[in-house]
């Protein structure tokens, strides 16, 4: 069940929300849960199982990580002094053993369902270069929808329980609600249980203001995805699927387009997630803040699935920076190499390993590793260069302070992710390195490829509003509220037109082939 | 509980300026000729006067390339239109049945079955089902992409839904392509169910016939590549169950006489000119001997008809020769390779 259907947006939505506004206040976590495990089943079926069984997993080492928690404040006031630290050292190790082994189960099922298969592959080709090696193949399994965002989201729920930070739930629905919740397991964003389940285990009554606003923030996604991501795939996919048919303009528009679909789309889906939860009166974690106004890769990124880099910054860069063997390796800079190196080289490596899991994430293959690799050498180079570059120019953090800068930086970043966005679309590497020669070879042709000159004008319309709207939020408007107290007829205006023109401009019907939704694929 | 009822009244409110916004959008962008209403020439029956069609045969493209009314017309007076285009669905049909009833009173519908088992891409029965009728309902939707046909020059310009078509619905395809698929009827004792939405709109065509008065009767046309015995099972069940007369021109009790090494354009899916001829000559025979249906030739008011008749015999004429020497060298190059 696409977010963006008719089935999702007039049947299921419409029918779960009436089921939860009329519910008595105790029943409705339970609506929430039906409502969830309905729109996973719809579109799983069977392959439900991971997510019960995640759930389970983490409800359990959750629930066994709160029992060892109450254990050591019932029991350890009343030991003697001299036991109390060892008691205490015996539980920690007993939570650390749990919590590891919920996280190795989670990971388990994560790379035994999406990166086994690659692996496999990997050792294969490997193998096949020494003689007389067996030669063998790892069948792809069917990976359920979600699952690279419902078990990094059930990691985070232990280690939370594990750090302390949030309280173990008692009831295993607790947990499979929070991992099921429709508008965060297709896409994310990567909730934290400690931040959303208040909301989704006691919701707030319906609330007028809820509603609208809600269904205005769909009713923007939808624009996103339908007006500008889905019309932009028909170039995208022609230029990228028959790169070597292009080249020069006609290849950088295809991936100027990307860009924007990708965007579009990913920023649009986000938006009706956050919209459908917020008609319940829950509020996920924001996933975009105006990536495209970043004067830096590393700024991108905080700004760009901002909770996949946190994700990633708490409970993957965090943990292995402080952790004995990089400890060991800091000092070993310290004594072979320089202090310097010994509070950069640990830091330089948990990064990249970082990035390349950032990459991978995304898909089990090269073209992934690449993608993340070269965010981490921009980043690594960007560190490397800057004292040579004060060095030269000696006004340059003045300079920095100046709108011209800042907009060149702008401008610096919009190419870079450009290129990044090359990588992660390009059919295969080797398409990618044709792909960015081709860039340099003039193109003689029409850059109307599948679209005509309307379409371009609807894109680049489309794009103009984009961006006018992330200018405004980035100047810290609030538009939803701004425009709900402005006279009715203004408001009604705009409401009209904006679903006027989704359904006069959106990329559907015949004529076009819009795409799924490419996070979901994840 | 004040602010509840305000607040619905709101919304209320809201929601109906919304539907007559998009009414109104819906309607401007509707096409400004008939011939632009659906695929093929499907929308030429509005150009139609009103009440002068006896029979109506509706379905996918099968249909429209594959039914030739203005033959009957020729050769017996009888009056016919194919409202057939690509990809129509039973609920398009039942739909534009519902619109074409408001202006004409057909004795006899004949419906197409392809379009019972027929479904685009990956598409799921219901996804299709809503689909096709939001379609119906909501015009914006159908028609939502002709904006891109808007001018300065025809932005206001009224609509002119006169367009008359003088093949009736019926498309020629003069290329052949030939099926070399052999038997396609052979019996595996399976019997392919309806879908069942597909099934309700069924039912709702049926009862839509009697609530005029039209006889409907059930016809498959001949298509190699996606008829078999099993889909021709599900519909006589379902023929038997509502008292309805069905032919199915793929049998070998019924077959026209297609020849599937030159009727076909396209390997079994669709009819050219000749494999049509033949199926509108087997189709006529039958309405005729088993319907009252008026010989309109010379009657008043059916002057239109007689001028259409005219162009389509020299069309068809012309259409037919180009056929056939496509299908004697599809014979020659099939006779060359064996």
């Amino acid at each position: 069940m696409s977010y963006n259907s008719f089935i999702y947006l007039f049947g299921f939505l419409v029918v779960a929300w009436l089921l939860w506004a009329f519910a008595p206040q105790k029943w409705r976590p339970g609506v929430l849960l039906g409502a969830s495990l309905v729109f996973y089943f719809a579109s799983t079926k069977r392959y439900i199982v991971y997510i019960l069984l995640a759930a389970a997993i983490a409800w359990g080492v959750g629930l066994l990580l709160g029992r060892l928690d109450a254990l050591q404040a019932d029991t350890r006031p009343a030991l003697p002094a001299d036991r109390r630290k060892p008691f205490k050292k015996e539980v920690g190790a007993l939570k650390k053993m749990a919590v590891t082994g919920g996280v190795a189960a989670m990971a388990g099922i994560l790379l035994f369902v999406k990166y086994l298969p690659f692996g496999a592959r990997v050792l294969s080709q490997l193998m096949e270069s020494l003689p007389g090696s067996p030669v063998f193949t790892v069948p792809t399994l069917v990976q359920p929808m979600g699952l690279s965002f419902f078990t990094l989201m059930a990691i985070s729920y232990m280690v939370d329980v594990y750090r302390g930070s949030c309280k173990a739930a008692e009831r295993y629905w607790q947990v499979l609600l929070f991992l099921s919740f429709w508008p965060h397991v297709v896409e994310g964003p990567f909730d934290r249980y400690g931040s959303l389940s208040p909301a989704l285990l006691d919701p707030p009554p319906p609330s007028y203001r809820n509603l609208t606003f809600g269904i205005q923030r769909i009713v923007w996604g939808l624009f996103k995805k339908m007006v500008i991501a889905d019309r932009a795939n028909m170039y995208v996919k022609a230029t990228f699927d028959d790169w070597t048919q292009y080249s020069g303009a006609a290849t950088a528009l295809g991936v100027l387009l990307y860009t924007l679909q990708l965007y579009a789309e990913f920023s649009g889906c986000m938006d009706i997630v956050c919209g459908s939860a917020e008609l319940f009166g829950v509020h996920p974690a924001e996933n975009f803040r105006q990536p495209f106004f970043s004067a830096s890769v590393g700024e991108f990124w905080r700004r760009w699935h901002i909770t996949l880099g946190a994700w990633l910054r708490e409970y993957v860069f965090q943990p292995l920076i402080l952790s004995k063997p990089m400890q060991k390796f800091a000092r070993l800079c310290r004594d072979k190499v320089s202090p310097a190196a010994a509070r950069q080289w640990p830091v330089w490596t948990g990064l990249g390993i970082t990035w390349a899991l950032i990459g991978l994430w995304h898909g089990a293959g090269w073209l992934y590793l690449l993608y993340g690799l070269y965010y981490f050498a921009l980043q690594w180079l960007g560190e490397l260069a800057e004292p040579a570059l004060l060095r030269v120019l000696p006004r340059l953090p003045v300079w920095r302070k100046a709108r011209p800068y800042r907009l060149w930086q702008v401008l610096r970043t919009f190419v870079l992710v450009n290129f990044g966005m090359l990588l992660f679309r390009a059919n295969g590497v080797w398409a990618a390195v044709d792909m960015l020669r081709s860039l340099t070879v003039p193109y003689t042709g029409s850059l109307l490829i599948k679209l005509d000159a309307r379409d371009m004008a609807v894109l680049a319309v489309g794009a103009a509003i984009l961006f006018a709207v992330d200018w405004l939020h980035h100047r810290g408007h609030q538009l939803r509220a701004e425009l709900a107290v402005r006279p009715l007829v203004l408001r009604w205006t705009v409401y009209i037109a904006a679903v006027l023109a989704i359904m006069i401009f959106g990329a559907y019907g015949d004529n076009y082939d819009p795409a799924a939704f490419i996070y979901a694929q994840f | 509980m004040k602010s509840c009822i305000k607040h619905i009244l709101h919304v209320t409110a809201f929601l109906l300026v919304l539907a007559m916004a998009v009414f109104l959008a819906g309607h401007y962008l509707m096409p400004h000729s008939n011939r632009y209403l659906s695929g093929y020439t499907a929308g030429g029956i509005l150009g139609e006067d009103f009440d002068t069609i006896d029979v109506l045969v509706m379905g996918d493209s099968n249909a429209a390339q594959g039914i030739s009314p203005m033959q009957w017309y020729c050769d017996s007076g009888v009056t016919g239109y194919t409202y057939a285009s690509g990809w129509l669905s039973v609920y398009n049909i039942y739909y534009r049945l519902r619109s074409i009833y408001e202006e004409q009173s057909p004795k006899v519908v004949v419906l197409c079955t392809d379009v019972v088992y027929s479904r685009m891409g990956d598409e799921t029965e219901l996804q299709a089902a809503i689909g096709d009728i939001t379609d119906e309902l909501i015009p914006l939707v159908r028609f939502h992409d002709n904006w891109k046909d808007l001018t300065w020059d025809n932005l206001l310009e009224e609509h002119d839904y006169s367009w008359r078509d003088t093949n009736k619905g019926f498309t020629p395809i003069t290329t052949v392509g030939a099926s070399m698929r052999g038997d396609y009827m052979y019996d595996d004792g399976s019997r392919e169910p309806i879908p069942l939405l597909v099934r309700l709109y069924l039912d709702r065509i049926v009862k839509l016939c009697r609530d005029h008065d039209s006889e409907l009767l059930l016809i498959t046309v001949p298509a190699s590549s996606s008829w078999n015995l099993a889909r021709h099972n599900g519909i006589q069940s379902f023929a038997d169950e509502n008292g309805l007369t069905y032919l199915d021109y793929n049998m070998a009790d019924t077959d026209p006489g297609i020849n599937w090494k030159t009727d076909t354009p396209d390997g079994g899916s669709h009819l050219n000119v000749l494999g049509a001829q033949k199926l509108t000559a087997a189709l006529g025979t039958y309405l005729t001997g088993h319907y009252a249906l008026e010989d309109h030739r010379g009657q008043s008011g059916f002057e239109s008809w007689d001028q259409d008749a005219a162009a389509y015999t020299q069309s068809m004429t012309d259409a037919l020769a180009q056929n056939q020497q496509a299908a004697d060298y599809q014979l020659s190059v099939l006779e060359q390779t064996a």
